[in-house]
């Protein structure tokens, strides 16, 4: 998309179409818009034309005919290309803007245009546009801030060259006057600028819905570097959301300035939508950009391109409890229903107009609950509405008018037809309703032959197939609790013999100890009894070393067998203690420490040593040992 | 005096306005037969779809919506998905009461219906279900639980009765329990597990409109296979929907894997 000046703003933000003609052509249609129709000498306006064809057409440069005393510049051409699938038929158009900036320099009424583009069957052109040119000076002063603005040159009076001044404003190198600035409406408000020098802010009004309520999406611009013509435009992003222009019929824009953090700013509300909802969830719209052409901004002719931060709307459904029966999620607003029928009277097999009127504001909806009785049918309506926002909010009326087939003769009581909507702002449901009364069928009821056509069509009939209890059994059914979403269940499942072959083992295994256990006890008596025949028989045979030998190995196990404790790793002085702390007496600890020592000295100095009493006392200690209770050794205990 | 008068005025003005009143589920399944009764279709079906949406889940309230759909679609206000919707209405009922012999009788009526309706392009309504799916389906997931338990419980015994047992047969009956039952707890406790994880990740609902198009991730349509349409899902078939997100669904059919939209299928309540 090109830059386009201001006019291209003011269009596409369905400002004031002034002059505005369309050509109903096969192809191509055209239409031509000026700034203003009344204009002074010397100031700048704009004349644009827009032109829309089928892709297959060829489309021409753009011409227009100015008549003497008005100076044209450009045009600036901006295009765009549409695609729409309607029941699957894909249909491409192709549209053109062309904008020329244009320039009176004498008074009167002139007639500009018309503007055409070539064609493939040639020149097609719009009707010409007639506009007053009056004296400098003649028309009313500029818009101040607050005041409105022209939407073709919103920045017009801030300060550009052969605009009146902007009060309070002036380009960044100019020396300020003393303004008088208007108090800044809360909407414009801003804590921080998001931007030194120009920025768009989107607001959404409320940030919270459900489906169908409106949600008023506005977003502003604001420049910090002095005056500046709107460049390239987008308009808000807005999927999920049925849309509506809250700014189509404002012919200006408001402009304000403030001053913030020092710096002077310059801001206008540049767009405005009224949002519906479409479906629930967080909802992103608002991302928008606009160029900021000016000195201040950008040397780039296309000018600072800023974008708009999309906005999050949390949407959610109206809630289910008080929910009337047929309502469907998105009527949401405040309705009235009104019916009228005619005739009053017909003959059976005939039809009755009944036409219903809705209105109200927000989301009217396309469709209504009509009255379902035996013998009338309401074949599908034809709509006729007028919807259209007004102070900001979407309202109008949507007339339904249906054809009622009725089939039975006699007083037919038609009903009512209803319409149950969320009222957002009482947040409660409420329904809509008309009465249509009763109609008088004459006449004797035709044969249902459509019916039985159907029927043959159709098979069997369905109807009969099942017959609904006459009272519910139960509001809600019992959860069921299911055994394999219970952690219990698995380790059960597993578990159980798991346990069973774990508890044998282990029995087995701690069988298994005892006997090793025992065994090991064994094994120490019959080494201590071997170590005592031994000591018993080199004491006789008067072998010292034997004897010693024999008598430590005697003492050792007599130890071990009742405390534990291996004596030969402790150290001989600490024996006597040692031997105390595990519980045996201190005289016993001290004979056995004192032996252990006999049999060192006797393995040096041996001769001396009665080895006969020496035996006798090493057994005599041994047995004292051995009338405790046995003590399992560390081994043994592992 | 103004000041009193001014609640009493409000509360009037309240009364007044056109407020709906909220029912009971039985007061609206009452007033949904009754509407049903008269003929007045579309509003008996908008009550009982309320009901369900309230979190009402009861067989006879589905065994009602699939009456009320039933009728819709016999009648001349027919619109489609109607058979559809009838069948995800009797599917609900089954699966929320198995015994109910009258919505089975029902359900086989309408898959019939549906494929006698579309007998052209020789569609089935039943399409058989993945292997592994197909055998967990032969039991419920309580009884794959129960037979699970007691087959570890045989072997827990045949423990004991090896180790404790004096008699060579009666080890011998020990041993042999042990090997079975090992054998069966694995079996059946793979079949609860499966029956779980397919009940946890995965949820039965029914096809509601005339016919589905499967698409992939991206929302392409998915190849057809050769000699069969395995991509297009007819009205009332039962599909399960294995993942949900923005408004589509990751559905397994038989055993194809596909996206639809899902406004597509009817997501069944269970208990």
């Amino acid at each position: 998309m090109r830059r386009a000046p201001a006019a291209w703003l003011a269009g596409a933000m369905g400002g004031c179409a002034l002059g505005f003609a369309a050509t109903a052509q096969a192809d191509v249609s055209l239409s031509t818009n000026v700034s203003a129709r009344k204009v002074e000498v010397g100031s700048q306006f704009t004349l644009q034309l827009r032109v829309s064809a089928s892709n297959n057409e060829q489309i021409g440069a753009p011409e227009r005919k100015l008549p003497g005393g008005i100076t044209a510049s450009g045009p600036s051409i901006g295009r765009q290309s549409q695609i729409n699938i309607v029941n699957g038929q894909m249909t491409q158009s192709l549209g053109i803007s062309a904008t020329w900036g244009l320039v009176a320099s004498r008074p009167g009424t002139y007639k500009l245009g018309p503007a055409g583009v070539q064609t493939s069957d040639g020149l097609k052109s719009d009707r010409a546009v007639t506009i007053e040119v009056v004296p400098e000076g003649s028309l009313p002063p500029p818009p101040l801030a607050g005041q409105p603005l022209d939407p073709f040159n919103m920045m017009r009076g801030m300060g550009l060259p052969g605009f009146p001044g902007f009060p309070g404003f002036s380009e960044p190198d100019a020396q300020p006057s003393q303004p008088q600035l208007p108090e800044l409406p809360d909407e414009f408000k801003i804590a921080r600028p998001l931007d030194p020098l120009a920025f768009l802010r989107v607001r959404a009004l409320p940030r919270k819905v459900v489906v169908g309520e409106q949600v008023t999406l506005s977003v502003y611009a604001y420049a910090g570097r002095g005056s500046f013509e709107p460049g390239m435009m987008t308009e808000p992003s807005r999927d999920d959301f049925l849309a509506f222009n809250l700014m189509e019929d404002q012919h200006q824009l408001s402009g304000y300035q403030f001053e913030l953090e020092g710096q002077r700013w310059i801001t206008a509300k540049i767009s405005e939508f009224a949002l519906f909802p479409l479906k629930a969830g967080k909802l992103k719209a608002g991302e928008m950009s606009l160029s900021f052409v000016g000195r201040g901004y950008s040397k780039d002719p296309k000018g600072l391109r800023r974008t708009s931060q999309p906005i999050e709307i949390e949407v959610v459904e109206p809630p289910l409890a008080g929910r009337p029966p047929g309502y469907r999620v998105g009527d949401v607003g405040r309705y009235s229903l009104s019916a009228q029928v005619e005739p009053r009277e017909v003959p059976a097999g005939g039809s009755v107009s009944v036409v219903v009127k809705l209105e109200g504001s927000g989301n009217l909806p396309p469709s209504l609950l009509v009255p379902e009785r035996s013998g009338v049918h309401f074949l599908e309506p034809q709509l006729v509405e007028q919807i259209a926002p007004r102070r900001g909010e979407v309202q109008g009326f949507r007339t339904f008018t249906y054809v009622v087939e009725l089939a039975q003769p006699g007083e037919q009581d038609l009903g009512e037809v209803t319409l149950p909507y969320w009222d957002a702002k009482g947040r409660v449901y409420g329904v809509a309703r008309a009465a249509l009364g009763s109609v008088k069928v004459t006449g004797t009821a035709k044969p249902a032959a459509s019916l039985a056509s159907a029927s043959i069509t159709q098979g069997p009939r369905l109807k009969g197939l099942l017959t609904p209890a006459p009272k519910l059994s139960g509001t809600r059914a019992e959860p069921v609790h299911y055994w394999p979403s219970r952690p219990g269940y698995w380790l059960l499942l597993f578990g159980l013999p798991l346990t069973a072959v774990l508890g044998f083992a282990l029995s087995d295994l701690a069988k298994a100890l005892r006997q090793r256990l025992s065994a090991r006890r064994g094994s120490l008596a019959t080494a201590q009894d071997q170590a005592l025949a031994q000591l018993a028989t080199a004491a006789r045979a008067n072998e010292t070393m034997a004897s010693a030998n024999a008598a430590e190995r005697a003492l050792v196990i007599a130890i071990e067998r009742a405390t534990g404790l291996k004596a030969r790793g402790i150290l001989k002085q600490d024996l006597a203690r040692v031997l105390a702390e595990a519980g045996i007496a201190r005289e016993l600890a001290d004979a056995a420490a004192a032996l252990l020592g006999r049999c060192d000295q006797l393995r040096f100095a041996g001769e001396a040593v009665d080895l006969v009493a020496l035996a006798t006392e090493v057994r005599e200690t041994c047995q004292k040992f051995g009338a405790r209770s046995p003590r399992p050794t560390p081994s043994e205990a592992t | 005096m103004s000041q009193r008068l001014l609640p009493l005025l409000a509360a009037l003005l309240l009364l007044a306005a056109p407020h709906a009143r909220a029912e009971t589920p039985q007061q609206s399944y009452e007033a949904a037969l009754a509407a049903l009764a008269k003929g007045a279709d579309n509003d008996a079906i908008d009550r009982l779809e309320l009901l369900a949406d309230q979190g009402v889940v009861n067989a006879d309230a589905s065994g009602a919506r699939a009456a009320a759909y039933l009728s819709r679609a016999d009648g001349p206000s027919a619109q489609p998905g109607d058979l559809g919707r009838a069948a995800a209405a009797l599917s609900e009922a089954l699966l929320l009461k198995p015994d109910d012999a009258q919505a089975e009788r029902a359900l086989e009526a309408v898959q019939a219906e549906i494929a006698r309706r579309h007998s052209k392009e020789r569609e089935s309504v039943v399409v058989r279900p993945r292997l592994g799916r197909a055998i967990v389906a032969l039991l419920d997931e309580q009884v794959w639980a129960i037979l699970a338990a007691l087959s570890a419980l045989a072997v827990s015994i045949g423990v004991v009765t090896r180790r404790l047992a004096k008699s060579s047969l009666a080890r011998l009956t020990g041993l042999v329990a042990i090997g079975v039952g090992s054998l069966l707890t694995l079996g059946f406790g793979c079949g609860a597990y499966a029956a779980e994880e397919f009940r946890v990740s995965s949820q039965p609902a029914v096809i509601v409109v005339p016919e589905a198009r499967l698409t992939n991730e991206t929302g392409r349509p998915l190849p057809s296979k050769r000699g069969a349409d395995t991509t297009t899902v007819p009205e009332g078939a039962t599909v399960y929907v294995r993942e949900r997100r923005e408004g589509r669904c990751l559905v397994e059919w038989g055993s194809t894997d596909g996206w639809l939209s899902l406004s597509e299928v009817r997501i069944l309540a269970s208990r």
